[in-house]
C-alpha cells in the first residue's frame, strides 16, 4: 500500500529519463522514445485504474518519508484523464513529431508534464501539491517554446513563463499563508482545523488568483492564447484539455481546506462562480472574428473553463453534487473534445502547413477525418446532443439553477447564453472548414494521426448516451470533494 | 313523393347532363332544371337527410315555410333562367350556374350551421367561377368579389360557431347574444350589401355573360336575405341599414351609364327594402321582406334578361349609344316594361304589393319609412331614365328580338309578374307567415301614386335633360378600399424593413462585441500582468465584502 | 411483436436507414429505393401504433437514461402520434417527390441529401414521441444538426449565410429550452409529460415557473416561428424545395409548434398557463404572428417566400388554438397539423414542379403556367382554396373548431384574426390562379414527370379526403378529438 500510490508518479518520472536516454542512445531514437513514452504512459493509466479499484471513496494515506500521498476519487480520475489523454497524445505525436529533431526532449518532457499531473492529482499536502503544480509548469514551459526556431514560439514561451511564475510565486504566497495560521500542510489535518478569518480570507484569495493563472480564469487569462496556439498541436491538446485543468483542480484541492458547502468559512465558491461567468463571456468574445484555427480552439478552452469552473464553484459553495458532477465531466469531455480539436488541427495543419482558416477553406473535405470529427467536437463544445458536451453542460446548469431563487436562474442563463454565442465562432469555423473548394485532391494522413482523433470522436458521442462507466467514477470524485472536510 | 332535398339534383344532374352535346345537351338542361323545380314545389314540410360529419349530425333537409318559401323562388327562377341561358353553348357557363343553384338551395334547406356554411362558401366559389368563366375585365373583378364573400363567410363561420357553443345546439336558428348576433349580421351582410361592404355587388355583375349576370341577380343576395330572416337578430340598426341601402343604391343607380351597372345598384337598393323588412322583426316586417325576395327575384332577372337581350342584339351595353329599340325589339321592350313597373312599385304588378308590406312594417320607424319613399321616388325615375332612353327615345341603333328560349323566359317571367301583381293571394298563400296586409286600400293606393307621378313628372319636366346618360362621375366605396391596399402593402414594407434592421443590428451588435472584446488581447506582456494584478485586485474587492459580511 | 418494439423501431428505422444509404452512395437506384421503403416501414410502424393508444394503453420505452428522471424515453400517446403519423406518411411522399426533382435538375450531393432526410425523419418521430422534456430536446437538437446540410445543399454564399443564420435562431433557441429543462429537472427532478401538466412545476417559485414558461416559449418559438423569432425561415427557403417542403412545412416547423403544445398542455398545463399570466400574451403573439406574416406573404414576389410565410402564418393557428386551452381549440389546433400539412406540401410540391419545367420562382412570372401544367395548377387552385379554410377541405374543419374553441374560452374577439387570416390567404393565393389560368398564351402541355406530378396531386387530394371524411378510423380527426376528450376544461 505504500509503494502503489507512489507508482504512477515513479513511472512517469522514471520514464522520462529512460524515454530521454534510450532516444539518445539507440538510432532512430526518436521512433525510441515515442514508444517508451506510449508503453510508460499505458502503464501508468492501468496504474491509476489499479489504484482507483483498490481505495474505494475513503481518501487513503500514505506517509513515504517526508511525501504524503492521498488516494481518493478526485485524484484517480484526474490521474486517468491526464494519463488517457497523455497516451493518445504521445501516439499522435510518433507521427507528428516524425520529422522534428529532439524527439527525446520532447518525450521526455511530455512525460514530465504528466508526472507532474499524476503529482497533483496525488498530493496530499500543500507543499507537494505546490511542487508537482511547479514540475507540470516548468514542464510545460518548455514543450510550449518547443520550436526554438520560431519566433512566436519564443515570444509565447517567454510570456508564458512570466505569467505564470508570477501566478506560482502568488500561489506560493497563499500557501504560506495557509502554514501561517494553521502550522501544517498537511490536507488531512487543514480540512478539520480552522484557520483565523482575516488570514484564512487572504489566503484564499491569493490562492485563486495564483492559481487562476495557470487556469485562465479571467482576467488573468491573457497569457494562454499565445502559448496554447504555438505549442506542437499534441502539446496544446494536453495544455487545453488537462494542463490548465489541473491548475484549476489544484485550486479546488487546496481551497476545500475552508471547508465545503454549508460548512464553508466563506463563500470562495459563489466568488469562483462569478469569475466562471466572467471568464466564460470575455472567453467566448474574443474567440469571435479569429481567423488562426488554433487560436480559435485556444480562446474556446478559456470560455469552457468558465463552464467548468461555474460547475466547481457552485458545487462548493452550496454542496451541490451535481454540479461537481457536471463539472468535472465537463473537465473529461473538454479534454476529449478539445483534445481531438487539437490534434484534428493538427491533421490539418501538418497537411497544408497553415493554420488560417481561410486557407484551410474546404480542408475538413479532402481529409475527412479531421473534417467531420472537427466538426463533432465543434458541435459537442457547443452543447449540442447527441454529444457527452451536451450532458455535462446540462449537469452544470441543473446544478447551478440549486443555487436558489433568481441567482440561480442567473447563472443558467448566463451559462447557456455563453453557449449559443460560442456557436457565433465554431460556426463559421465549421462552415469553412467543409465548404466546396473546388479542388479534387485526397491527401491521406497517417492513422497514427487520425487513429487517436477518430477515437476520441467516438468516444464523445458514446459518453453522450452512455455515460455511466464515466460519471460513476467522477460521482466517486465528487463525494471526495463534498465529503472532504471529514476524512 | 320524393322528399330529397333540390340541391343532389343540380349537384349529381349538372356534370351528367353536361356530358350530351348540341341540343340534346339544351334540352336536358331545362329538363333538369324542370324536374328540380317540380321537387322543390313538391316538397313535405319536414327533416330529414341527416348525415354524419365531424362530431355532429348535420341536418340536410330542413323543409318549413320559410325555406319551402324561398327555395320555390330560386327552383322558379333557376328553371326560367337555365331556359334562358340555353340559347348559348357555353357549358361551362352552364354547369357553374347550376352549381351555384344547387349550392344555393342547399344553403336555404339547410336545418344546421356547418351545412349551412359548406353551402355559403360553395355559393361564393361556384358564383365567382361563373364570374371567371367569362374571362377578360371579369377576372380582376372577380377576384375582389371572392375576397369579400370569403369576408363575409369567415365572419358568418364565426358568428355561427359562437352561437353553437351559447346555445349547445347545431340547428340553424335565431341568434342570441352580442358577439354571435354580430359576426352573423356582418357576415350575411356581405351577401347582402350592407353599406359600405357592397361594392363588389356594382363592380361584378355587369362584367360577366349576360346569362350570368341573370344567375348572379339572384342567388347570392337573397340567400342573405333569408338568413337574417332565419337567424332573425332583430336588430333596429339593420332595419335602418336596409334603408340605407336603398337611398344609397337608388342615388348610384341614377348616375350609371352602364346599363347592367345601373341595375346592379337597384339591387343593393331594392335588397335594402328587405332587409329593412326583416330587421324590423316583427312578423309583417319578415312577411313583407320576404315578399319582397319572391317578387324581386322575378323582375329583377327580367330587367336582366331584358338588357341582357338588348346588349346580345346591339352589341351594346351603355345607355349613351342606345336608343329607338322599343319599335325594332318589341317583346323584348314590353317584358321590360312590366319589369320596371314592378320593381317601380305601380299598382297592379307584383312590386307594388311587397313594397307596400314592407313601408307599411316601417310604420313606427319613422326615419326608415322616409328613406323608403325616397327610394320609391328614385326607383321609377331611374327606370323611367332606362326605358326613355333605350326603348322611347328615337334612335337608330339596330337590333332585334333575341332568340326563342330568352323570348319565353322573358314572357314567362313577365307573366308572373303581372298575375302576382293582380291576384297577391298568389303570393300570400305561401307566405311564412299568414299575412293581413290588404294592397287595394286607398291609403296604399295614394301612397303609391303620389310617389309615382311625382317621379314621373319629375323626369318629363327635368329628368330628360338632367339625366341624359354619360360616364359617371361619383365614385363609389372602391376608392376608400383601393387606397387602404395601398396603405397596408407600403405599411408591410416598412415593418418588413424594421424586422431586418433589428436582427441585423443584433448581430453587428455582438459582432461588435467581439471586436472589441479582442482589444483585450494586446500580447503585451505587460498587459499580461496587469491583468493578473486586475485579478488580485478583484479577488480583495471580494473578500473585503465578505470579510465585512 | 410487440408494440414497444414497434415503438423503438418507429424512431430508429430511419436513423438505421442513413448509413445504409451512404453505403449505396454509387447506386441511385437501389439508394433511392430504400429510401422509399424506410419511409413506408416507419409510417407503418407509426400507424401500427394507433389502436393501442384509443384503448388507452401507451407504448413507451426507455432508451437509455443518463440520470434518475434524465431519459431519452418513448412513449406513443394521440398527440404524439398524430404528428408522426402525418410527418412520415408525407415523408413518403416527399422521397418520392425527391426522386424526381432531384434527378430532373440533375442535383449534386444526393447521396448526402438522402441519408440526412433519413436522420430528420428520425429525429422528428423522436421528437413527437418523447415522453419527457430532455428526450424532446435531445432530438430536437438533432433535428437541427442533420437538417443543417439539407438547407446549404446548394453551398453558395448564400447558401450558407441562410444556414448560419439558421443555426443561430435554432441552436439558439434549442439553448433557452435547455436552459429550461436544467432549472427544472434542478428544483423539481421531474421533466416528464403528463396529460394536464406535469404536477412537480407547481412546487417551483413563482418567478422561476415564469421564466421556465418563457424560456420554453421563447426556444420553441424559435422553430415555431412566432413573430418575431421568425426571421430564420424565409431564409432557409433556399434550400431545395422538397427540403422547404416537408421540414419546413411538415417536420421543423411543426416541431417548433408541437412542442408549444406539449409545453402548454402536458409540461405547464392549462392551470399554470393562466396562473403565471403566460394566456393573454401567448393570444397575442400567436395573433400577431397570424397577422403580421400573412401582410408580409402579400408583398413577396418570389413563390416560395409567399409560401413561407403563409406558412408562419398557418402555424400560429395551432399556437392559437393550443393557447386558448379549451378542449374545442386544441381539437382544431391538433388537426390543423395534418390539414395544414397536406396542403401546404402540396404547394411547395408545385412550387418545386414550376422551378423544374421552366426554371422560373417569381409569382409575377407565372402568367399562363395553368395552361402549360393545369393539373399541377389545379392542385395549387385546391391547396389555395384549403388555407382560406373553405370546405370541403381540411382547414375547414380546424377553423371551426378553432372558433368554437375561441368561443368557450370567452376570447371571441379572436375570431376577427382568423377571418382576417381567411381573407388574406385568398389575397395573396388568388392573384397566382388568376395568373396561371386567366393571363399568357397558350403554351403546350408540359406538366411534371409522374414521379412530381403525382405526390402534387396526391397531397392536394389528401387535404381533400381529410376534409370530408372525418370519420376515417383512426384517422388525424378520429385523433384529435380522442385528445381533446382527454383534455379537461
Amino acid at each position: 500500500m505504500t509503494v502503489a500510490p507512489f507508482l504512477p508518479i515513479l513511472l512517469l518520472a522514471g520514464g522520462a529519463v529512460l524515454a530521454f536516454t534510450v532516444g539518445r542512445a539507440v538510432r532512430r531514437g526518436g521512433d525510441a522514445s515515442a514508444a517508451t513514452a506510449v508503453v510508460v504512459l499505458g502503464a501508468s493509466f492501468v496504474s491509476f485504474l489499479l489504484l482507483g479499484g483498490s481505495s474505494g471513496s475513503t481518501p487513503a494515506y500514505a506517509p513515504a518519508g517526508e511525501v504524503t500521498l492521498r488516494v481518493d476519487g478526485l485524484g484517480i480520475f484526474l490521474g486517468l484523464v491526464g494519463t488517457g489523454l497523455g497516451l493518445a497524445v504521445a501516439l499522435y505525436s510518433f507521427a507528428y513529431m516524425r520529422h522534428e529533431r529532439e524527439r527525446p526532449t520532447y518525450n521526455a518532457l511530455l512525460l514530465l508534464l504528466i508526472a507532474g499531473i499524476a503529482g497533483i492529482a496525488l498530493a496530499g499536502d500543500l507543499f507537494n501539491l505546490y511542487v508537482f503544480f511547479e514540475l507540470m509548469a516548468v514542464a510545460s514551459y518548455a514543450l510550449v517554446a518547443f520550436h526554438r526556431e520560431r519566433a512566436e514560439a519564443v515570444e509565447a514561451g517567454m510570456k508564458y513563463v512570466i505569467i505564470s511564475g508570477t501566478g506560482s510565486a502568488i500561489a506560493l504566497l497563499g500557501i504560506g499563508f495557509v502554514y501561517l495560521g494553521a502550522g501544517t500542510l498537511d490536507l488531512a489535518s487543514l480540512s478539520t482545523s480552522a484557520l483565523p478569518r482575516d488570514l484564512a480570507l487572504l489566503a484564499a484569495g491569493l490562492l485563486v488568483v495564483g492559481f487562476g493563472v495557470k487556469a485562465a480564469v479571467v482576467p488573468m487569462h491573457t497569457w494562454l492564447p499565445d502559448a496554447h496556439a504555438a505549442a506542437p498541436s499534441g502539446i496544446s491538446a494536453m495544455l487545453s484539455g488537462i494542463v490548465i485543468q489541473s491548475g484549476l483542480l489544484a485550486m479546488v484541492r487546496a481551497l476545500a481546506i475552508f471547508g465545503v458547502g454549508p460548512s464553508s468559512a466563506f463563500s470562495y465558491g459563489l466568488l469562483l462562480a462569478f469569475l466562471a461567468v466572467l471568464t466564460m463571456t470575455v472567453g467566448n468574445l474574443i474567440a469571435m472574428h479569429q481567423r488562426d484555427i488554433k487560436r480559435l480552439l485556444a480562446y474556446s478552452s478559456i470560455a469552457q473553463m468558465g463552464y467548468i469552473l461555474l460547475g466547481l464553484g457552485i458545487g462548493l459553495e452550496y454542496g451541490i453534487a451535481i454540479a461537481l458532477v457536471g463539472g468535472l465531466f465537463h473537465i473529461l469531455n473538454h479534454a476529449l473534445m478539445k483534445g481531438g480539436a487539437f490534434l484534428a488541427a493538427g491533421v490539418l495543419q501538418d497537411t497544408y502547413g497553415t493554420r488560417d482558416l481561410d486557407k484551410l477553406r474546404g480542408a475538413g473535405r479532402r481529409i475527412p477525418a479531421a473534417g467531420l470529427t472537427f466538426a463533432l467536437f465543434a458541435l459537442g463544445l457547443a452543447g449540442v446532443p447527441p454529444t457527452a458536451g451536451f450532458l455535462s453542460k446540462l449537469f452544470i446548469a441543473t446544478g447551478a439553477v440549486q443555487a436558489g431563487g433568481a441567482l440561480g436562474v442567473f447563472f443558467v442563463v448566463a451559462l447557456i447564453a455563453n453557449s449559443v454565442l460560442s456557436l457565433a465562432y465554431y460556426v463559421p469555423a465549421l462552415t469553412g472548414l467543409l465548404a466546396r473548394n473546388g479542388t479534387r485532391d485526397s491527401p491521406r494522413a497517417s492513422w497514427l494521426l487520425t487513429g487517436p482523433v477518430i477515437a476520441f470522436a467516438v468516444l464523445v458521442l458514446l459518453l453522450g448516451v452512455w455515460p455511466d462507466p464515466a460519471l460513476r467514477l467522477i460521482e466517486d470524485a465528487a463525494r471526495t470533494l463534498l465529503g472532504g472536510a471529514q476524512t | 313523393m320524393i322528399a330529397a332535398p333540390p340541391f343532389l339534383i343540380f349537384l349529381v344532374g349538372a356534370p351528367v347532363v353536361l356530358l350530351a352535346r348540341g341540343r340534346a345537351r339544351r334540352v336536358g338542361l331545362v329538363v333538369l332544371a324542370g324536374l328540380a323545380l317540380a321537387l322543390t314545389l313538391l316538397l313535405p314540410e319536414g327533416v330529414g337527410w341527416t348525415v354524419r360529419f365531424m362530431e355532429y349530425d348535420l341536418v340536410l333537409l330542413r323543409a318549413d315555410r320559410l325555406s319551402l318559401f324561398t327555395g320555390y323562388v330560386f327552383a322558379l327562377i333557376t328553371f326560367l333562367g337555365v331556359l334562358y341561358a340555353a340559347a348559348f353553348a357555353r357549358p361551362w357557363l352552364h354547369l357553374y350556374a347550376l352549381l351555384y343553384a344547387g349550392t344555393s338551395l342547399g344553403a336555404v334547406f339547410a336545418g344546421d350551421v356547418v351545412t349551412l356554411l359548406i353551402f355559403w362558401e360553395g355559393m361564393a366559389i361556384t358564383s365567382t367561377l361563373l364570374v371567371f368563366e367569362h374571362g377578360g375585365a371579369a377576372v380582376g373583378a372577380g377576384y375582389r368579389y371572392l375576397l369579400f364573400h370569403v369576408l363575409g363567410g369567415a365572419l358568418l363561420a364565426g358568428g355561427l360557431a359562437l352561437q353553437v357553443v351559447e346555445s349547445g345546439s347545431l340547428l340553424l336558428g335565431p341568434v342570441s347574444g352580442s358577439w354571435p348576433s354580430f359576426l352573423t349580421a356582418l357576415g350575411a351582410g356581405v351577401n347582402v350589401g350592407f353599406i359600405p361592404l357592397h361594392t363588389w355587388l356594382p363592380d361584378t355583375y355587369p362584367r360577366p355573360h349576360i346569362a350570368a349576370s341573370v344567375f348572379l341577380s339572384v342567388y347570392t343576395t337573397k340567400a342573405g336575405v333569408y338568413l337574417l330572416a332565419r337567424t332573425s337578430p332583430a336588430v333596429e340598426a339593420i332595419a335602418l341599414m336596409g334603408g340605407a341601402m336603398a337611398v344609397y343604391g337608388v342615388v348610384f343607380a341614377l348616375a350609371q351609364n352602364d346599363m347592367r351597372k345601373l341595375l346592379s345598384y337597384h339591387i343593393v337598393s331594392q335588397v335594402g327594402y328587405m332587409v329593412a323588412g326583416v330587421g324590423l322583426g316583427t312578423v309583417e316586417g319578415i312577411n313583407g321582406g320576404m315578399a319582397h325576395v319572391f317578387n324581386h327575384i322575378l323582375y329583377k332577372a327580367l330587367l336582366f334578361m331584358a338588357v341582357g337581350a338588348v346588349i346580345h342584339a346591339t352589341g351594346q351595353h351603355v345607355m349613351d349609344r342606345l336608343g329607338g329599340l322599343g319599335r325594332r325589339m318589341p317583346v323584348t321592350a314590353v317584358t321590360f316594361w312590366i319589369a320596371a313597373l314592378s320593381i317601380s312599385g305601380v299598382p297592379g304588378f307584383n312590386g307594388y304589393v311587397s313594397k307596400g308590406m314592407v313601408i307599411a312594417a316601417s310604420e313606427d320607424l319613422l326615419p326608415l319609412r322616409v328613406l323608403l319613399e325616397i327610394a320609391s321616388f328614385g326607383t321609377f325615375l331611374s327606370f323611367l331614365k332606362l326605358g326613355y332612353f333605350v326603348f322611347l327615345r328615337e334612335g337608330d341603333t339596330p337590333g332585334r328580338d333575341p332568340p326563342w328560349p330568352m323570348q319565353s323566359a322573358q314572357v314567362g317571367t313577365a307573366a308572373l309578374c303581372v298575375a302576382i301583381g293582380a291576384y297577391p293571394a298568389l303570393l300570400f298563400r305561401i307566405l311564412p307567415a299568414a299575412s293581413a296586409y290588404d294592397p287595394w286600400t286607398p291609403t296604399h293606393l295614394l301612397e303609391a301614386g303620389l310617389v309615382l307621378a311625382g317621379a314621373a313628372a319629375t323626369f318629363v319636366t327635368v329628368g330628360r335633360v338632367v339625366l341624359a346618360p354619360h360616364e359617371p362621375r361619383v365614385r363609389d366605396a372602391d376608392v376608400a378600399y383601393e387606397a387602404a391596399g395601398r396603405a397596408l402593402v407600403r405599411f408591410t414594407q416598412g415593418l418588413a424593413r424594421g424586422f431586418a434592421v433589428v436582427y441585423d443590428g443584433f448581430v453587428a451588435a455582438v459582432s461588435q462585441a467581439g471586436r472589441s472584446a479582442r482589444r483585450l488581447q494586446t500580447g503585451d506582456l505587460n498587459w499580461n500582468v496587469a491583468g493578473v494584478a486586475l485579478g488580485i485586485l478583484l479577488v480583495l474587492l471580494w473578500l473585503l465584502w465578505e470579510g465585512a459580511a | 411483436m410487440s408494440l414497444d418494439f414497434a415503438l423503438l423501431l418507429t424512431v430508429f428505422v430511419p436513423f438505421l436507414a442513413a448509413p445504409g444509404i451512404l453505403a449505396l452512395r454509387r447506386r441511385p437506384n437501389p439508394r433511392e429505393a430504400l429510401s422509399v421503403v424506410t419511409a413506408i416501414v416507419t409510417f407503418v410502424f407509426s400507424a401500427s401504433l394507433l389502436p393501442s393508444v384509443f384503448t388507452g394503453s401507451s407504448p413507451e420505452v426507455v432508451v437509455f437514461r443518463v440520470a434518475p428522471g434524465l431519459a431519452v424515453h418513448l412513449r406513443a400517446d394521440p398527440l404524439g402520434l398524430l404528428f408522426a403519423t402525418v410527418a412520415s406518411f408525407l415523408w413518403i411522399l416527399t422521397t418520392v417527390y425527391s426522386i424526381g426533382y432531384m434527378r430532373d435538375l440533375r442535383e449534386h450531393a444526393q447521396t448526402r441529401y438522402y441519408a440526412f432526410f433519413a436522420l430528420v425523419i428520425g429525429a422528428t418521430m423522436g421528437v413527437a414521441l418523447s415522453a419527457n422534456l430532455f428526450s424532446l430536446l435531445v432530438f430536437y437538437e438533432i433535428l437541427t444538426v442533420s437538417t443543417y446540410p439539407l438547407v446549404v445543399h446548394e453551398e453558395s454564399e448564400d447558401a450558407f449565410r441562410a444556414g448560419r443564420k439558421y443555426l443561430v435562431y435554432t441552436l439558439g433557441g434549442g439553448g433557452a429550452i435547455l436552459a429550461a429543462t436544467a432549472i427544472v429537472y434542478g428544483l423539481a427532478g421531474d421533466v416528464s409529460f403528463v396529460a394536464g401538466g406535469n404536477p412537480a412545476l407547481r412546487e417551483l417559485p413563482t418567478q422561476v415557473a415564469q421564466a421556465v414558461a418563457f424560456l420554453l416559449v421563447a426556444g420553441f418559438g424559435v422553430k415555431a416561428t412566432l413573430v418575431p423569432l421568425h426571421g430564420w425561415l424565409p431564409s432557409a427557403m433556399i434550400a431545395p424545395t422538397p427540403v422547404s417542403g416537408l421540414l419546413h412545412a411538415v417536420a421543423v416547423v411543426k416541431a417548433g409548434v408541437f412542442g408549444l403544445l406539449r409545453t402548454l398542455h402536458f409540461f405547464l398545463g392549462p392551470g399554470l398557463v393562466v396562473g403565471l399570466g403566460l394566456q393573454p400574451i401567448l393570444l397575442a403573439v400567436a395573433a400577431t404572428t397570424i397577422l403580421v406574416a400573412s401582410l408580409f406573404a402579400l408583398v413577396q414576389d418570389n413563390l416560395k417566400l409567399r409560401l413561407a410565410y403563409s406558412t408562419i402564418s398557418q402555424l400560429s393557428y395551432i399556437v392559437l388554438g393550443a393557447a386558448l386551452l379549451s378542449p374545442a381549440a386544441l381539437l382544431g389546433a391538433a388537426f390543423h397539423i395534418a390539414a395544414h400539412g397536406f396542403a401546404k406540401l402540396s404547394m411547395f410540391f408545385v412550387a418545386g414542379s414550376i422551378f423544374v419545367e421552366t426554371g422560373k420562382t417569381r409569382v409575377s412570372e407565372l402568367d399562363g403556367i395553368g395552361r402549360r401544367m393545369p393539373r399541377t395548377m389545379l392542385a395549387f387552385t385546391l391547396s389555395a382554396m384549403a388555407m382560406a379554410s373553405l370546405p370541403p377541405f381540411a382547414p375547414f374543419v380546424s377553423k371551426w373548431y378553432l372558433s368554437v374553441g375561441a368561443g368557450e374560452a370567452d376570447q371571441a374577439i379572436l375570431i376577427l384574426v382568423l377571418v382576417t387570416s381567411s381573407v388574406l390567404n385568398i389575397a395573396y393565393f388568388l392573384p397566382i390562379v388568376v395568373r396561371a389560368f386567366f393571363t399568357g398564351e397558350p403554351a403546350r402541355r408540359a406538366e411534371g414527370r409522374p414521379a412530381l406530378l403525382g405526390p402534387v396531386l396526391a397531397t392536394a387530394i389528401g387535404a381533400l379526403v381529410l376534409g370530408l371524411w372525418t370519420g376515417l378510423p383512426y384517422g388525424p380527426y378520429e385523433i384529435a378529438r380522442f385528445l381533446a376528450r382527454g383534455m379537461t376544461p
